[in-house]
């Protein structure tokens, strides 16, 4: 366990980036269900016809 | 329209309820940051990454249903989260080693972490059994499961934006403090 203690200490002050990534990620999933929408009606329209 | 209540849309929703409890896990450590002014120590910060990394992979299950990558992205984060509460447990387990922040129905919130992350992943071994949900879709999904799908969508990007502001301000783009007095 101990070695790890310096490495998350060095880590700490950049604990906001993941939040930040997660958080663009986020929004880059509702750009994609935004583009998507109805994406499903549109399948099982196509496998119909 | 009512909807297909097919194994994929309710595999969907199940996504969906799921990334709410993680999300509402990191609300409820919220509240005791702004409530109860203890604010979070550098591995209850990780802890709640691993929470919303977990949350992620849930949401895009919820959005665009279930893919295998959604649910290995959810995985890693509850792994994450995993090895990162049992570090927090193991630094105070010795007795006498004190403890982080006051016990909540008699456990600590990195225990309470550890257990959650623990639930989900076991819930996602359990829900990865349904070889159907994989399938492509059979009709409109009902709309409880969008609803749901983009309320956790909301709610994590909420989140997620907040954690940023609130973590950037309490280390000051420095080392966070190991035992923090400030809550913002």
């Amino acid at each position: 366990m101990e070695p790890l203690t310096p490495i998350i200490a060095a880590a700490s002050p950049f604990y906001w980036l993941p939040f930040g990534f997660i958080f663009i990620a986020l929004f880059i999933a509702l750009w994609g269900a935004v583009r998507e929408d109805g994406s499903d009606i549109k399948k099982v329209e196509e496998r119909e016809q | 329209m009512v909807g297909t209540w097919d194994t994929r849309n309710v595999v969907r929703l199940f996504n969906g309820v799921g990334a709410l409890v993680m999300f509402s896990v990191v609300i409820g450590a919220y509240a005791i940051q702004f409530i109860f002014l203890e604010p979070p120590c550098p591995l209850c910060l990780l802890i709640r990454i691993g929470m919303l990394a977990t949350g992620f992979g849930l949401v895009l299950n919820a959005l665009f249903g279930p893919k295998p990558i959604h649910y290995g992205f959810a995985l890693l984060g509850a792994i994450f989260g995993i090895l990162v509460s049992l570090r927090n447990i193991a630094l105070h387990i010795v007795p006498g080693t004190g403890s982080y922040g006051d016990a909540v129905f008699g456990f600590h919130l990195y225990t309470w972490a550890f257990l959650v992350f623990m639930a989900i992943v076991i819930a996602i071994a359990v829900v990865m059994f349904f070889q159907r949900q994989f399938d492509e879709p059979t009709g409109q999904a009902p709309r409880i499961v969008n609803l749901v799908a983009v309320i956790a969508l909301a709610v994590g990007i909420f989140l997620a934006a907040a954690n940023t502001f609130t973590t950037a301000v309490e280390c000051e783009l420095g080392p966070c403090p190991d035992n923090p007095t400030r809550v913002l």
